[in-house]
């Protein structure tokens, strides 16, 4: 299919120098963006142990990076922008308690788990965390994702706005 | 039997050892540089902060290779650009050292995306059939079949 000289040509292509610097940037950026100020991670502790009381056994019990989506402003965790991103892409950790086995659909970007590769959609068993990486920005429309289970559908929607980016969750019941 | 040898990700010897091959990897199944440097620096985030304990270096390869994959999808997916920029352009590389990947792209481009990337992995990175199937995650005879039909293609267009 190709000549040896091709093939030749294109193993001979190396990785920028540039990238190298990229990509150890975005992990000194992770760990810093992981080390969260004390103030915001006592309120996160607080809204996580408020929010135990609002769960009402609707098949399945939602935590975005260990907050309830009830319209607070969500706490995240951004992979750099470059000059070829439209937005910035961020990265949830959304904790999925289910009662049955729910499909797992996203509007934009991925979800996986640790042992499901990322895609538009996948299944799960069980509870599980799930990372869900998309755009997000004022321009683009709202990220929505669906847990859709045996007795109905649980859609969580992340709004980009003034730099903040806020959760709302809706069940819908057969 | 050898004994367990799991060992936890390590970004720096994963980078020095894989990305120039993540790199050609997205830069074939992409087709301009600055996309190819985003699904790299998407793989090793991914890397960072979900990849497994490996069971072997073969593993590891395998999962970056097939993260890689499917990071190219997304971005192409998202951007819904093909347009094969000049590599000289791109890499700043002298053109007599890409002539050869220049062709390579040209041909590379009238593929579908999943016949790309068996392509790519089997004719162009070398690995077996096998290592490739295993790699995107198909069987053996879909490898096959992809490959067949990508020469089949490539076959029609140059006539």
């Amino acid at each position: 299919m190709f000549s040896d000289e091709q093939i030749r040509s294109y193993r001979n292509i190396k990785a920028p120098d540039a990238l190298k610097e990229k990509v150890l940037s975005s992990e000194k950026r992770r760990r810093r963006i992981r080390v969260m100020p004390l103030a915001a991670a006592l309120a996160a502790c607080l809204i996580l142990a408020l929010s135990f009381g609002s769960f009402t056994g609707n098949g399945e019990d939602v935590l975005i990076n260990g907050q309830t989506p009830n319209g607070s402003v969500i706490l995240f965790q951004s992979l750099p922008a470059s000059a070829n991103r439209a937005a910035p892409v961020y990265t949830f950790e959304i904790d999925l308690h289910l009662d049955s086995p729910a499909e797992v659909t996203v509007s934009s970007g991925t979800v996986s788990t640790k042992k499901i590769p990322a895609a538009k959609s996948i299944r799960l068993s069980r509870s599980a965390t799930v990372i869900w990486e998309t755009e997000c920005g004022e321009d683009l429309p709202a990220c929505e994702m669906e847990i859709r289970d045996d007795d109905g559908i649980t859609v969580v929607t992340l709004t980009c706005k003034n730099a903040e980016i806020t959760a709302n969750k809706r069940r819908i019941n057969k | 039997m050898q004994p367990n040898t799991r060992f936890k990700p390590d970004i720096d010897a994963a980078y020095r050892q894989h990305s120039d091959m993540l790199y050609r990897v997205a830069l074939a199944q992409l087709g301009n540089d600055a996309d190819a440097q985003d699904a790299v620096q998407d793989v090793f985030i991914r890397y960072i902060s979900h990849a497994p304990a490996f069971d072997s270096p073969d593993h590891e390869q395998a999962w970056l290779l097939r993260t890689a994959v499917n990071r190219c999808h997304d971005i192409a997916r998202r951007r819904k650009i093909r347009e094969f920029l000049p590599l000289e352009d791109a890499l700043g590389v002298a053109a007599k050292e890409t002539d050869g990947f220049t062709e390579v792209a040209s041909l590379l481009k009238s593929l579908p995306d999943k016949l790309r990337e068996t392509v790519i992995l089997h004719h162009l990175e070398g690995f077996s059939l096998e290592q490739t199937a295993k790699i995107l995650g198909i069987g053996l005879s879909a490898a096959k079949m992809r490959i067949l039909r990508a020469r089949e293609i490539l076959k029609s267009s140059l006539e």
